[in-house]
């Protein structure tokens, strides 16, 4: 568990972190969320002493880390930085070797574990041997990503980890990372500028401006409560993408049609706990009216079209703003 | 004339002169080279990490760069003597800057984000910058060092002018002696080592660092052996030291006829003409070839021994004219001979100390010594012609050619254009037969030996008589050249040995074989 405690940071007059204080529960995914210079980048970058604080405490499970060296804190929590930074004279292998080498792995335990990694990320074996000038802008992030969980750090902070690829290939990859079980069980701190990407990543969202939080809470909360204009205009572009991703498909469940017609059992069901965003992805062709789904909630099965989700979420909706 | 030498030739007669020279410049280079790498890569590494000071470090470095070899050389001697200490400290100063500023440039250029993932995975700082900063700017650095191998080679050369040995040897020898083989032998190898070395260390610079860490051991270590061989080498010598000059070392009627007449077997370095007395003066010499009327013995208190089996040839100075100018103008002839007899080797001594040492202006001085001997007229009005005297490039030759030019002025109705400093032998020569100037003033040793090159019969049989000399070069030039040899001043600017003058006496010599003596003793 991570505990902030009235943090605050400046360089020279400017304060960059002013007065903040928040913790992360064990296995949390928290975001810090917000624009340039809101003081995001310097918030994570003061949890493994790459920046030390100028007043407050951090505490990690317990033990204040000023009472640690840096690098034996650093290397029991993974770091991802927002551009590629794998070492260019290494290999994939050994890139991804560095911290376990740091922790005085064996050799063959170190290349188990890469090995396991790199099927973990659908990286074909032969890339190991492969130079970072050598891989895609996607793979280059599969690895940066697999080299930061190599050692298997309870904590992952990682700083804008997708935000230098494409738009297509970052959709890809952080669907891909939500789904890895590895994510799953770590307690994680990301920072973002993107708010689409927070909303899918995070348990929890602290969207900061000039050095302070603004507001913390889930997602829900941030959408439907936001304490202030900021939060507000913060979020309104998006607001219907947001919406969408918020709304789980259990919440609509009884306002979606049910086409019993046309189910058939050897068809794949997908959980309802998926959001209403991520259930639309599904549909390789959205404009194609008659392609369905099949999806289950709790015990009941239904096969559901574009329309069919787009119908309930409406109504779902309504019926919700009539009660507020 | 002597048929020359072919290259081949003089290289497989000289060959174990040449592997000595190589080996020495060999020696020099990478000595000085691995000095600068242990003390300029953790300077430039050190400047990377202390960004505020790193300007300065690399002004004075660059500032350094920018004094001209040879003063440098010259500031050396008071403080580290002659031979390869001095060589060695100039060379290393020179490879510094390239070395630093390339490692801090490498360093300071590995990507920010890189050295962050570094320090972020837990890297310490000397792993950061083992691991990764280093290996990263590895080209960089090798870069650098390439750089300062390749100037290394090439100011190595210079080393030969303060007795550091080195294919600066044949270079500057070669030179001096107008002989093409003898250059070239020394600037092939040389070309050729910077090419080599420069190949060599092209493949260590595409060596991935992270990947053979033995070889990056290896290198300083092979480094290190060679240059403590090299050490060995030059360790200390209390015997008595002779420092020549590269002309002389390679001329027949210099070193090489003290080695047949003499048996000279000193313990002998190559040194230039201008560090040559100060090293002297300073005891880091013992015996000097030099020139019997140079104001530096005076200046520096000297003696010259004397050539007790004459093998110098004489040096009488007279003026060389162009027979169709003493047609036209034959007043000219009578001017000049004027000043014969005037000179001899004090007087020549005593006015080439003010040029040379008290820096006076060569015209005042050939005025005042011209007034002193009540020859001395205002020129006359409205000349009618005009002569161009030529002069090489030193101080005796510019106060003679400044007398000329005032006997001409004053006795004749011609007027007179200077156009001293022809740098050598030859340039003042051709521009003598190539009519650019009318005349200058000649060394009867020179023409014989430089310009002529008779057979060695000839050689031996008039060497010793500095009357047959004249004679014999007053009819070639005629005949050949159409040129005159006037009457000869008086001095005798030939080759001598010399020593400090308290030094000689304490030893108890005054000529060539009693030194010879003494060093067998």
């Amino acid at each position: 568990m991570i505990e902030v405690s009235n943090v605050s940071k400046s360089f020279g007059k400017n304060a960059a972190v002013d007065n903040i204080s928040f913790t992360v529960k064990k296995g949390e995914k928290l975001i810090l969320l917000g624009v340039s210079g809101c003081g995001k980048t310097t918030t994570l970058k003061m949890l493994n002493k790459l920046i030390d604080v100028s007043s407050g405490t951090i505490s990690i499970d317990g033990t204040d880390i000023q009472d640690q060296p840096a690098e034996k804190l650093r290397r029991n929590m993974g770091y991802v930085l927002q551009r590629n930074s794998l070492f260019p004279h290494f290999t994939v292998l050994e890139n991804i070797a560095v911290v376990p080498n740091l922790l005085y792995w064996e050799k063959s335990r170190i290349d188990e574990r890469a090995k396991v990694l790199l099927e973990k990320f659908h990286l074909p074996q032969e890339r190991l041997l492969a130079y970072p000038k050598e891989l895609s802008g996607g793979e280059a992030q599969r690895v940066n990503l697999a080299r930061a969980l190599a050692a298997d750090p309870p904590i992952l902070l990682m700083d804008e980890p997708f935000s230098a690829l494409d738009t297509i290939t970052r959709k890809a990859m952080r669907n891909e990372f939500v789904e890895l079980g590895e994510f799953k069980e770590k307690t994680i701190v990301m920072v973002t500028h993107d708010v689409q990407e927070a909303f899918e990543i995070g348990d929890r969202i602290c969207l900061m401006d000039g050095g302070k939080i603004i507001q913390i809470g889930t997602p829900k909360q941030l959408l439907f409560a936001p304490i202030n204009d900021f939060v507000r205009d913060f979020l309104s572009n998006s607001y219907l993408q947001l919406l969408l991703t918020v709304t789980r498909c259990c919440d609509i469940w009884k306002f979606l049609d049910d086409n019993q017609q046309a189910a058939n059992e050897n068809d794949k069901a997908f959980s309802a706990e998926i959001s209403v965003a991520a259930a639309l992805e599904r549909f390789k062709d959205k404009n194609d009216t008659d392609q369905k789904i099949r999806m289950r909630c709790l015990d009941s099965v239904k096969m559901l079209s574009v329309s069919d989700l787009l119908q309930g979420f409406a109504n779902y909706k309504a019926k919700t703003d009539a009660r507020t | 004339m002597q048929e020359p030498d072919t290259f081949w030739e003089f290289v497989s007669g000289q060959w174990a002169k040449l592997g000595e020279q190589t080996l020495q410049h060999l020696g020099l280079t990478l000595f000085s080279l691995t000095i600068a790498v242990i003390v300029g890569v953790p300077l430039g590494i050190f400047i990377a990490r202390n960004r505020k000071i790193a300007p300065s470090v690399l002004n004075i470095t660059g500032i350094l760069q920018t004094i001209p070899s040879m003063a440098l050389l010259g500031f050396m001697i008071p403080l580290l003597g002659i031979g390869p200490k001095p060589a060695i400290f100039a060379l290393f100063l020179y490879a510094l800057l390239p070395i630093v500023r390339n490692t801090y440039i490498g360093i300071t250029g590995v990507d920010a984000d890189i050295k962050e993932a570094a320090s972020g995975m837990g890297m310490t700082p000397a792993q950061s910058l083992f691991k990764v900063e280093i290996p990263l700017a590895f080209p960089v650095i090798m870069g650098g060092i390439r750089t300062a191998t390749t100037i290394n080679v090439g100011v190595a050369t210079l080393a030969a002018y303060i007795a550091a040995g080195g294919l600066g040897e044949f270079i500057f020898g070669g030179i001096s002696l107008n002989n093409t083989n003898m250059i070239l032998a020394g600037a092939i190898p040389a070309a050729l080592l910077a090419v080599l070395l420069d190949f060599l260390l092209a493949q260590l610079q595409k060596v991935n660092l992270a990947k053979v860490r033995k070889m990056l051991f290896a290198f300083p270590v092979a480094l290190l052996v060679f240059s403590l061989i090299y050490a060995f080498r030059t360790a200390e010598d209390k015997r008595l030291l002779a420092g020549f000059t590269p002309e002389f070392m390679g001329r027949q009627d210099g070193f090489l006829g003290l080695q047949q007449k003499y048996g000279f077997d000193m313990r002998t370095v190559v040194i230039d003409d201008a560090m040559m007395y100060k090293a002297l003066y300073e005891k880091k010499l013992d015996v000097i070839s030099g020139y019997s009327t140079d104001g530096r013995i005076k200046a520096f208190d000297l003696v010259a021994l004397t050539d007790d089996k004459h093998i110098f040839p004489p040096y009488y100075a007279a003026p060389v004219v162009r027979e169709k100018i003493l047609q036209k103008y034959p007043e000219v002839e009578d001017a000049l001979n004027l000043l014969s007899g005037r000179i001899n080797d004090s007087i020549m001594t005593e006015l080439n100390y003010k040029a040379d040492y008290l820096h006076q202006n060569p015209e005042a001085i050939a005025k005042e010594f011209l007034q002193s001997q009540k020859l001395w007229k205002a020129p006359r009005q409205n000349p009618k012609g005009k002569i161009v005297i030529g002069s090489k490039i030193f101080g005796e030759q510019y106060i003679l050619s400044a007398m000329y030019a005032m006997l001409i002025k004053g006795y004749t109705n011609l007027d007179v254009a200077t156009k001293t400093g022809l740098g050598g032998t030859k340039i003042c020569f051709d521009a003598l037969t190539n009519k650019q100037i009318d005349l200058y003033p000649e060394y009867t040793g020179t023409g014989f030996l430089v310009l002529l090159q008779p057979d060695e019969k000839t050689v031996n049989g008039l060497i010793k008589d500095k009357n047959a000399v004249y004679d014999f070069v007053s009819k070639e030039f005629r005949s050949r050249y159409g040129l005159k040899w006037l009457k000869p001043i008086g001095f005798n600017n030939a080759y001598v040995l010399m020593m400090r003058k308290k030094h000689a006496e304490e030893l108890r010599v005054s000529t060539i074989s009693d030194l010879l003596q003494l060093n067998h003793n």
